[in-house]
């Protein structure tokens, strides 16, 4: 994940919310994960697996890009 | 909230705490005088033993007393790549303090010491390495 900011951010929250405050743990289960898990990816701590991203993306019936953005980090380009 | 696998990792290390605490308070009570690698054996033989019982029966006490808190059932769920994930990078750290503390060991005993000590070596290098494995759990499910 590296230092500082996350590049990678994600609108889990959001999207529970969106899809009648669906908790942590109805999401885990759809996803296939432990709720410790959809915590984790939510709070930004940890970056699932490609599979596991489409899978939650899949759960709340939106394109990838709407779970799960990504911004280049702060710095001079290589 | 901690999970089933942080607390079984807080069950394995109160479990080395108490080890090391007996141990410890036998060393400080002329436990170490005398000793012959025989007896020193069968005391590491006693603490092999008791920590095993003591993290059957903690997880199940700390099994119970957690579910009556949350009044629920509190049990292990299945593991998924994140589970996985840490526990890959636990291992890999107990693996480097299991194998450090058996290298550095062995000077000491290369440059004469008793082989009691080689007894104790053989049962806290793996100990240590438990114990970097729980305590690596505990902070990678904080973390990441």
């Amino acid at each position: 994940m590296g230092k500082g900011q996350p590049s990678i951010t994600n609108t889990i929250r959001t999207l529970r919310f969106h899809a009648g405050e669906m908790t942590q743990a109805a999401l885990a289960e759809k996803v296939g994960v432990t709720r410790q898990t959809i915590v984790a990816i939510e709070q930004g701590r940890y970056s699932p697996s490609l599979e596991v991203a489409f899978r939650i993306a899949a759960a709340f019936a939106v394109p990838l890009d709407q779970v799960f953005q990504w911004a280049p980090p702060d710095g001079p380009a290589a | 909230m901690m999970s089933y696998k942080e607390m079984m990792a807080g069950v394995q290390l109160a479990g080395v705490a108490l080890v090391v605490g007996w141990l410890g308070w036998d060393a400080a009570n002329g436990g170490l005088v005398d000793a012959s690698a025989a007896s020193v054996a069968v005391k590491m033989l006693w603490a092999v033993g008791g920590l095993v019982v003591f993290n059957i029966v903690g997880a199940i006490l700390a099994t119970i007393v957690i579910s009556i808190i949350q009044r629920s059932e509190f049990k292990d769920e299945p593991s998924d790549e994140r589970d996985a994930s840490i526990s890959a990078r636990s291992q890999r750290n107990s693996g480097f303090a299991t194998s450090i503390a058996a290298a550095l060991l062995l000077i000491p005993l290369a440059m004469g010491a008793d082989v009691t000590l080689a007894v104790y070596g053989l049962f806290f290098a793996p100990l240590l390495g438990g114990t970097v494995n729980a305590i690596s759990e505990l902070v990678y499910y904080r973390i990441g």
